[in-house]
């Protein structure tokens, strides 16, 4: 019986986190694009100097990059840097708990936004 | 494999350090003010590389450091949900409380705040509250979005039925006009055919304070033919603003 309490608390800690709105893995935001409609590529680890572990690839076609930070109130520091790598295009840098998400779509792909509106919005649920 | 990776690097070089980025914000949904036009979904945050110029301006709000669009979405290609107003009325931008100057019937993609005092009639929302002093010290700057719509044909709103008696308008001489009527008012400038069937833009500059004016309008489709009626506004009599 005491052997169980260990993998007891695990499961509580996880279903505390849960409940808490725990932040989204990279792993978990493709699913959730995924099942939002989207088409989302395989993200790749991204050498960038925001200070964090960052992930990229592309969302129909709309450059993407998710970084998880140390806490939110490093996520959020961090935004205006993420404009910065958007630069000359249409693109956005929110974050989110941990987590910072940077589109840009560089090739026009989304002229209307209505794919970026996709991914920031599910990022942002 | 190698692709994979080939894309992974192009990716980090997409997302390498831009600088001297001319980047202008935009804080919710808006027209796209460069070649080819259109209309941008995005809600959250964005940069694009152009803003809103010359007369479109009067369509914009300042809104957590980005330009917030408060004019009707139609006109440039938007397809989603629509709501139907008629006259000036307050808007909540992110909190605040700014004001439509928009002319007559026309549309936008949100509805009131619940605690503003609106009333629906025939599916058209009129403001039947009080205008405090900020809506008339911003209407110099912001009226002139009637301009840059009067430079769109399209199909407007179209009112049937008889508006609330309280409704205000902001405008004296009100566009609520049917099909194939055209309303007429004490006119002094303005006068924008505006769509299908609809005549909206008529104004009068309001003397202040405290002049009474009438507001005529019509009603189209209860009555066989159009019947005026008059409302009654006082200007310069605001109570206070509630939101």
């Amino acid at each position: 019986m005491r052997t169980r309490a260990p993998i007891m608390m695990a499961v509580l800690v996880g279903l505390f986190a849960l409940a808490c709105g725990k932040d989204k893995s990279v792993s978990q935001m493709l699913q959730a694009w995924k099942a939002a409609g989207l088409e989302p590529s395989q993200f790749e680890k991204a050498d960038t100097k925001l200070g964090a572990r960052c992930e990229s690839g592309s969302v129909n076609g709309v450059e993407t990059m998710l970084c998880e930070f140390k806490d939110a109130s490093a996520a959020k520091e961090a935004e205006p840097k993420g404009l910065e790598l958007v630069g000359e295009t249409t693109g956005a840098s929110l974050s989110k708990g941990r987590m910072l998400l940077v589109v840009a779509d560089r090739r026009n792909a989304d002229p209307n936004g209505k794919h970026i509106q996709q991914i920031t919005k599910t990022f942002r649920q | 494999m190698k692709r994979i990776v080939v894309l992974a690097v192009l990716m980090v070089a997409g997302f390498a350090a831009r600088a001297d980025a001319k980047q202008v914000k935009f804080t919710g949904p808006h027209p796209i003010h460069s070649k080819g036009g259109g209309y941008c979904y995005i809600e959250a945050p964005h940069v694009h590389i152009y803003g809103p110029t010359g007369k479109a301006e009067a369509a914009y709000r300042d809104s957590e450091g980005g330009h917030f669009f408060v004019g009707d979405p139609v006109p440039h290609g938007y397809d989603g949900p629509r709501h139907a107003y008629n006259g000036h009325h307050p808007i909540t931008v992110h909190e605040d409380t700014e004001f439509c100057y928009l002319n007559g019937p026309h549309y936008h993609y949100f509805t009131p705040e619940a605690s503003v005092d609106f009333e629906v009639r025939g599916g058209v929302y009129y403001y039947v509250g009080h205008f405090p002093p900020a809506y008339a010290e911003a209407k110099v700057e912001y009226a002139p979005v009637n301009a840059y719509y009067a430079e769109y044909t399209y199909a407007r709103p179209v009112v049937v039925v008889e508006p609330p008696a309280a409704a205000v308008y902001g405008v004296v001489g009100v566009p609520v006009v049917g099909v194939g009527v055209h309303a007429h008012g004490p006119v002094v400038h303005g006068g924008v055919a505006a769509g299908v069937g609809v005549h909206a833009g008529v104004e009068v500059s309001v003397p202040m304070p405290s002049v009474e004016v009438t507001v005529p309008g019509v009603i189209v489709e209860e009555h066989h033919h159009p019947v005026y009626f008059h409302g009654k506004h006082k200007h310069g009599k605001f109570k206070r603003w509630r939101h």
